[in-house]
């Protein structure tokens, strides 16, 4: 909870300060909740067999490329 | 040769690092898991297929986070504005048992950022949940800083209007049923 509290990420250097302290707001806490609750709940597994899918078939493709260059 | 598989390897390692956060935004944009899943998939296609773009050592998230967004506006733009899309969440959220506290904050909130405009939605959720920079998300949503801080506070007001979050927090979930009737009027 209390490193929820605290802003993953910095505002870059140049960038104004925030004109609200969302770390202490209700709405940008449950926001937050909500988000992990969402992050946590894992990847689908059609993402995972989708990715797996592109990076064969980019494999495939690359070692076809390799053996026309040979 | 082997160079290009290392590439190739190492993107899809962080493509799945940013997976989680990339469909918590999608999943806050949409308001729908199984829409916003369509949507992963999509940007996931998408930032597959142009991965030479890419910039080494820049943000592989904010990158993707671009991607997405510029997904899910292209198809609104395709679908036509959904005017359903509201009632949806709604149904969808009434037949949540209000024992199941957490399932029902969840979809409380979701109805809530779906009745806020498109623009505040991304802006909050793009600086208060996924960690950005008000530099960052001004940049993924192509537009001026201060245009950023003054969508977030409207959002904010908006959804403290929706969500009366004191007297949830005060009463608990009788409060919370309230506050369903009370938006369902309010919608």
């Amino acid at each position: 909870m209390v490193d929820r509290q605290k802003r993953d990420t910095p505002p870059l250097a140049g960038s104004s300060e925030p004109t609200t302290d969302f770390a202490t707001d209700g709405i940008a806490t449950r926001l937050r909740d909500l988000f992990s609750e969402i992050e946590n709940e894992g990847i689908p597994d059609k993402l995972v067999h989708l990715l797996d899918k592109l990076d064969k078939a980019e494999k495939a493709q690359n070692s076809n490329e390799n053996q026309r260059e040979d | 040769m082997a160079d290009a598989s290392h590439d190739s390897f190492d993107f899809k390692k962080q493509l799945l690092s940013a997976l989680p956060s990339l469909r918590a935004f999608a999943v806050s944009l949409c308001g729908q898991h199984d829409r916003a899943d369509d949507l992963v998939q999509e940007t996931v296609m998408k930032a597959w297929s142009k991965q030479e773009s890419f910039e080494l050592g820049t943000n592989i998230k904010a990158w993707l986070f671009t991607i997405l967004r510029n997904e899910f506006y292209s198809q609104l733009r395709k679908r036509g504005r959904e005017v359903a899309d509201t009632d949806e969440v709604y149904s969808s959220k009434l037949s949540v048992h209000p024992n199941q506290l957490g399932q029902m904050d969840m979809q409380d909130f979701l109805a809530a950022l779906a009745q806020i405009p498109d623009d505040q939605r991304e802006a909050i959720v793009l600086v208060c949940a996924s960690g950005f920079s008000y530099e960052e998300a001004a940049e993924i949503c192509d537009c001026k800083i201060g245009t950023i801080k003054s969508r977030i506070n409207r959002a904010r007001n908006r959804l403290q209007e929706l969500l009366d979050v004191d007297n949830v927090l005060e009463f608990g979930p009788d409060s919370t049923s309230a506050a369903v009737i009370k938006q369902s009027f309010a919608s």
